[in-house]
């Protein structure tokens, strides 16, 4: 093998790695925040933080509103996508500014796989079954807050 | 605002202060500009340590004074043992730079502040980042103790995590009194700004400065790696520990006895740092056992240092099963994949075709090129230690292959969330290494084979 050429081929590998790390940079510099934001094509899925955090206020503030963390509250995403992992990001925020206040843990009804590790709450994407026991308590922006039908 | 994250920056200053007090005093000082890296991994490793003793033993409440016992002691050692000078670590870092080279340094510095002024303020983004911070949070507000006892309804929250990030992102947070949520993204990026003072210090010993420059500045702006360590995941420590395990591994190789302990050191911290990172340390003492075990047996006993990372794994692996929490991903691979419904035939597809998506994604393209380039030069060249150290990448990849591909979750997810993480994981060691193959000076003990006389040309005093 020829070594000049591999040498010629891991010199345009640098440049292409470097100069790819940088246009990534470039154009998330030109998004809508005015400084650079983390957003991996992962991040993407579940839309730039500062659009996302609006969302997490105004589940926070319904959640305020009904009377704080502790009711048994089930929280429903409009889409599945918005799930995971917006829905533990979203609740782990909340459960920073709870936290040690509402230690029980809400657990998920049957079918529903998504406790959210959050005191008292948990979350789903679409709706739940007609049966499950909840009913709607507030609804903002597609994010309807549920609370079980005797509370 | 500015001058919180400025005092934040200095509490990270101080912190590797403390990590140079214990890399000169236990002899683990790199000798190149790459200390400083080296110094704050000392450091993150020690609150870590402080953390994770005070809370597997009972002593919740000690965990701040326990850490700046522990970050106290390593300057102290440094003091008590004759090696204090500051010397040798000014001329290791001075470097004598063509004015090309500055440029391009300067334009790494430049974008690192900057960006660091981007993680200053930042809201949490990832899930993984907010489970580091709620942790952190839990120990400035109650010591963990609502967590970590039995019965807990904090146990799920990936409670099985070691507490390595959390433990830095508290003192940082205990320290100025200000929330965790809101300095974790500045740490998460002033980690990966380490990676970068990492693998490029350590390029410049062993290629010209030009190439060693561009490669920081190639570091600086990975933003595959980089996005990650800002927006919320605590990969970027597996990230810089492979990427140390790399440079050691290949010191070790052409006959740097120290280079053992160096090893350990990156060990400790991925074991800190994450369940994976275990799981490499794990890997890493088994190559670098068999390695000597083939070709240089008479080196074998320096080498139980890498047993350190398994007692500190453990410590809090029996303290958890002491809570009977599940260990996750332990379980997951327990599992069949079968069992999911999703053959291991898909899974190979659905891997193969995530990876040819990440290899060709901008970021990361070039590597396509890098790499086989680098491997290929290394063994031309008969650079044994290069070609050693890249086997051990491959033996790293490949395990995490087979057990990512054995886990019952489901796989598109995994490939969407998990996979580009591992990739992350690796691509700056192999990074180093290709450039170091490709471009780097052949030393006689890379010629020789392994045991031969180090006698390393250093261009900075060429």
């Amino acid at each position: 093998m020829n070594l000049s050429l591999l040498k010629t081929l891991a010199g345009a590998g640098i440049v292409l790695w470097v100069g790819g790390g940088l246009s990534q940079l470039g154009r998330e510099a030109l998004g809508p925040s005015p400084w650079f934001r983390a957003k991996s094509d992962t991040v993407q899925a579940v839309g730039r933080p500062t659009e996302r955090l609006p969302l997490v206020e105004v589940v926070l503030t319904m959640i305020q509103q009904q009377g704080g963390f502790d009711r048994g509250f089930l929280v429903v995403y409009p889409r599945t996508d918005s799930i995971a992992p917006g829905h533990v990001r979203l609740f782990h925020q909340a459960m920073l500014q709870g936290y040690p206040h509402h230690p029980n843990v809400g657990q998920a009804p049957s079918g529903m796989n998504y406790p959210s590790g959050l005191p008292g709450v948990i979350v789903m994407p679409g709706a739940p079954a007609p049966d499950s026991g909840y009913r709607v308590a507030d609804q903002n922006q597609g994010v309807r807050l549920f609370l079980p039908v005797d509370k | 605002m500015t001058t919180i994250y400025f005092l934040v920056f200095i509490v990270l200053a101080l912190q590797t202060v403390s990590g140079l007090g214990w890399i000169r005093a236990l002899g683990l000082d790199p000798d190149g500009p790459e200390t400083l890296g080296y110094a704050w991994v000392a450091g993150f490793v020690a609150t870590g340590i402080a953390v994770t003793i005070s809370v597997v033993s009972g002593n919740n409440r000690l965990w701040y004074p326990a850490s700046i016992v522990l970050l106290g002691a390593g300057p102290a050692l440094a003091v008590a043992r004759n090696r204090a000078s500051l010397q040798p670590l000014v001329s290791n870092i001075r470097l004598r730079l063509p004015l090309s080279s500055r440029i391009v340094l300067g334009a790494a510095i430049i974008l690192s502040v900057v960006l660091l002024g981007s993680a200053a303020g930042d809201r949490l983004i990832q899930d993984g980042w907010s489970l580091l911070a709620i942790k952190a949070r839990a120990l400035t507000i109650d010591a963990l103790q609502s967590f970590y006892t039995p019965g807990s309804p904090y146990l799920d929250v990936q409670a099985d995590y070691p507490l390595g990030m959390s433990a830095t992102v508290a003192f940082v947070s205990k320290t100025l009194a200000i929330p965790s949520w809101s300095v974790a993204s500045f740490v998460g990026f002033f980690s990966f700004l380490m990676m970068a003072a990492i693998g490029g210090g350590a390029l410049f010993e062993r290629v010209k400065p030009p190439s060693a420059a561009f490669a920081t500045l190639g570091f600086v702006s990975a933003w595959g790696v980089g996005s990650w360590a800002m927006g919320g995941m605590i990969d970027v420590l597996i990230s810089l520990s492979v990427l140390g395990m790399a440079i050691e591994f290949e010191r070790m190789v052409r006959g740097d006895d120290a280079a053992f302990r160096r090893l350990a050191l990156f060990a400790v911290l991925a074991t800190l740092a994450k369940n994976e990172g275990l799981f490499f340390a794990t890997i890493l003492g088994v190559f670098v056992g068999g390695y000597l075990l083939v070709r240089d047996r008479s080196r074998l006993g320096k080498a139980w240092v890498l047993l350190l990372p398994g007692v500190v794994a453990l410590i809090w692996k029996v303290f958890l099963m002491g809570l009977e929490i599940e260990q996750g991903q332990a379980t997951q691979l327990m599992t069949s994949p079968t069992s999911t419904g999703v053959g291991m035939g898909v899974r190979l597809n659905l891997y193969w075709i995530a990876i040819q998506g990440l290899w060709t994604a901008p970021v990361w393209f070039g590597l396509l090129f890098l790499v086989p380039s680098g491997a290929a030069i290394a063994g031309i060249k008969k650079c044994w230690s290069v070609v050693w150290t890249f086997g051990l990448m491959g033996v790293l990849w490949a395990a995490f292959t087979v057990a990512y591909l054995r886990m019952s979750m489901d796989p598109v997810f995994l490939a969407k969330t998990a996979l580009p993480r591992l990739w992350g994981d690796v691509a700056p060691a192999l990074v180093y290494l290709s450039i170091l193959g490709a471009f780097g000076f052949l030393v006689p003990a890379d010629r020789d084979g392994p045991g031969g006389a180090v006698a390393l040309r250093d261009p900075r005093r060429s």
